[in-house]
């Protein structure tokens, strides 16, 4: 199923609901939406977290990490099947996954790679994509991913994929403004001109998140608060576009209820923050 | 023989006396250090300790960290660190933070039983013991010594009586064996009291002066009272104002989060593929983080963050 910007509701500010911050959640003032990994949670036997925070109005989008869009096999129908169930328990208006490359050849990489960003790969990819939005009953957003390294046969920027797969499909886009920054300290792509190349009016929602450098490399560990570099990508992104939803990923090592809304109050300070100046 | 029952009945109720006096001396003795040793108005965990035993003071450690935030309560009663969370001039708040920074997820209720046996909740008992407020270990050891030959003189005693009626009834001389039965039941009325006393005084978990100072306290400190930290101290978790919070302290909230439950989805810091990082702490939720995030087989795959991976260092890969 394809979507576009204006399919969807406005999300507003939110957070990536964790088991560990479930009262908080609860407790916390200001969060309009929430995500949740997949994977963690069992459409059949939501966490009453959840369910609470479903009765309130809150909508919940379901992140998947595992399916694997960017590789040569085609998606699990197990693993869409149940990426379909979440949105269905959840009543959520769109899926999300990540353009990633996660196994190949029945071993599983650990990790989420870059896929290989060639003309053959994206007609790999397209034809993975479009099996997974006819299995979901809901739009399929798809996720930019940090990345340390790059394919060395690349004949296009991920922006420039991400663009070229939009284009095919109709797939929503989720911008993680914190693995453009990653990309960007890393591997010295430009935020600001893949923000230029990224067809915003498909674009779903927005991630931040912080990390750490260290020993030159950028760590975008989702532990710490967003350094202001990434949120003035954000900033630039919404000079461009109103989001309809910007989310913080926090996954440990989790800091106050007040410290968090603090990171709420950064976001939103930022995505108001227009014309913000990054290098490009 | 009846001239030795009477004398038997004589040394009996002498034995009383001396033992009974000597169970007072140790049960004055007791409070007579109380008094001298007093030193300073209790803070709010010895008064939870007066009020309610080991088990208070832990329960009002946790309760007031999660209160203000220090810890993190989640349902299902999974205890987590809070990551920058304040030192505490408190040794068992400390107790509480670096039990909890160790083994963050845990439940509530191991984490209070650890607080209970732990050093820093010893040393106020040890403190409450000095300052005579409870009795010190041992130090009514003697009295119980005391008490229980109070009680087989009460048996000597009624064998004693019983052996006079015998007597009496066999036609012994009245003019010995009555004074004698007399005496008997005498000391074994009394010495029954006495060990019964005895006994009673021993059990209590304070002393007169611990019920005093507990009694002032809780005149001062009505339940409900906006003083939280002495309110909980004094009446225990339900004086938490937070719902919520007060269900999964106590045990009564909703069952955890199938996420917590299933291990498979929830992999805490994990070595990252092929390269390296070795990373630490329990954390439950599976994330997609960064730079070092992990992917494994089946449904469960990309799990937990780079966080517990110490410099970050040596994790390959991407992370959306």
């Amino acid at each position: 199923m394809s979507g576009s910007k204006r399919d969807l509701p406005d999300l507003g500010v939110g957070i990536g609901w964790r088991a560990e911050l479930d009262l908080t959640i609860e407790r916390m003032a200001g969060v309009d939406f929430l995500e949740v990994v997949a994977e963690n949670v069992r459409p059949a036997d939501l966490p009453e977290s959840l369910r609470v925070l479903r009765a309130r109005g809150l909508p919940v989008v379901p992140h998947g990490v595992s399916l694997g869009v960017g590789g040569a096999e085609r998606p699990s129908a197990d693993r869409l099947a149940h990426l379909a169930a979440c949105a269905q328990a959840l009543d959520s208006p769109l899926v999300s996954e990540h353009l990633a490359f996660v196994r190949g050849g029945g071993m599983e990489a650990g990790h989420l790679l870059p896929v290989p960003r060639t003309r053959w790969s994206l007609r790999v990819i397209t034809e993975n994509v479009r099996r997974a939005q006819d299995s979901l009953p809901v739009p399929l957003a798809l996720e930019n991913v940090a990345a340390i390294f790059g394919w060395p046969d690349d004949e296009l920027t991920e922006a420039e994929f991400l663009a070229e797969l939009v284009e095919r499909t109709g797939v929503m886009l989720l911008i993680d403004v914190a693995n453009l920054y990653t990309n960007q300290f890393n591997l010295g792509l430009s935020a600001v001109a893949a923000l230029d190349t990224l067809p915003l009016e498909h674009l779903a929602y927005v991630h931040v998140a912080g990390g750490y450098e260290h020993h030159g490399i950028w760590h975008d560990t989702h532990t710490t608060a967003a350094p202001q570099a990434v949120l003035d990508v954000l900033s630039e992104l919404c000079a461009r576009v109103s989001p309809s939803g910007v989310l913080l990923e926090w996954d440990d090592e989790y800091p106050s209820d007040a410290a968090l809304a603090t990171e709420l109050s950064r976001i939103r300070a930022a995505m108001h923050r227009v014309g913000a100046e990054i290098p490009r | 023989m009846d001239l030795f029952l009477l004398i038997l009945s004589v040394v009996l109720a002498a034995g009383a006396a001396v033992t009974a006096r000597a169970i007072k001396r140790e049960h004055a003795a007791t409070r007579a250090v109380t008094r001298h040793s007093r030193l300073r108005a209790p803070g709010r965990y010895e008064l939870a300790y007066l009020a309610g035993g080991a088990d208070r003071v832990a329960d009002t450690a946790v309760g007031l960290l999660a209160n203000s935030g220090d810890i993190r309560v989640a349902r299902g009663g999974r205890v987590h660190h809070v990551e920058g969370a304040r030192r505490s001039r408190e040794p068992v708040e400390e107790t509480v933070l670096g039990t909890v920074a160790t083994h963050s997820g845990m439940a509530a209720g191991s984490l209070r039983r650890m607080v209970a046996r732990s050093l820093a909740v010893e040393t106020i008992e040890q403190y409450l013991a000095r300052t005579g407020m409870i009795p010190a270990d041992g130090a009514l050891a003697r009295a119980e010594r005391l008490g229980t030959w109070l009680g087989a003189l009460a048996i000597a005693s009624f064998a004693g009586a019983a052996g006079s009626v015998v007597l009496l009834v066999l036609g012994g001389e009245r003019l010995l064996l009555l004074p004698a039965m007399l005496v008997f039941v005498g000391t074994m009325v009394t010495t029954a009291v006495g060990a019964w006393w005895n006994r009673r005084a021993g059990r209590g978990p304070l002393t007169p002066l611990g019920q005093e100072v507990l009694d002032a306290a809780r005149r001062a400190t009505l339940r409900g009272d906006a003083d939280l930290p002495v309110a909980m101290a004094l009446y225990g978790l339900d004086e938490l104002r937070n719902p919520g919070l007060r269900a999964e302290l106590l045990g009564v909230g909703a069952p955890a989060s199938p996420s917590r439950r299933r291990s498979a989805y929830s992999r805490g810091g994990s070595s990252s593929g092929s390269s390296s990082s070795s990373c630490g702490a329990g954390v439950t939720s599976y994330s997609c983080a960064g730079t070092s995030s992990r992917y494994e087989g089946g449904l469960s795959s990309c799990g937990g963050g780079s966080s517990s991976c110490g410099g970050g260092g040596g994790c390959g890969g991407g992370g959306g």
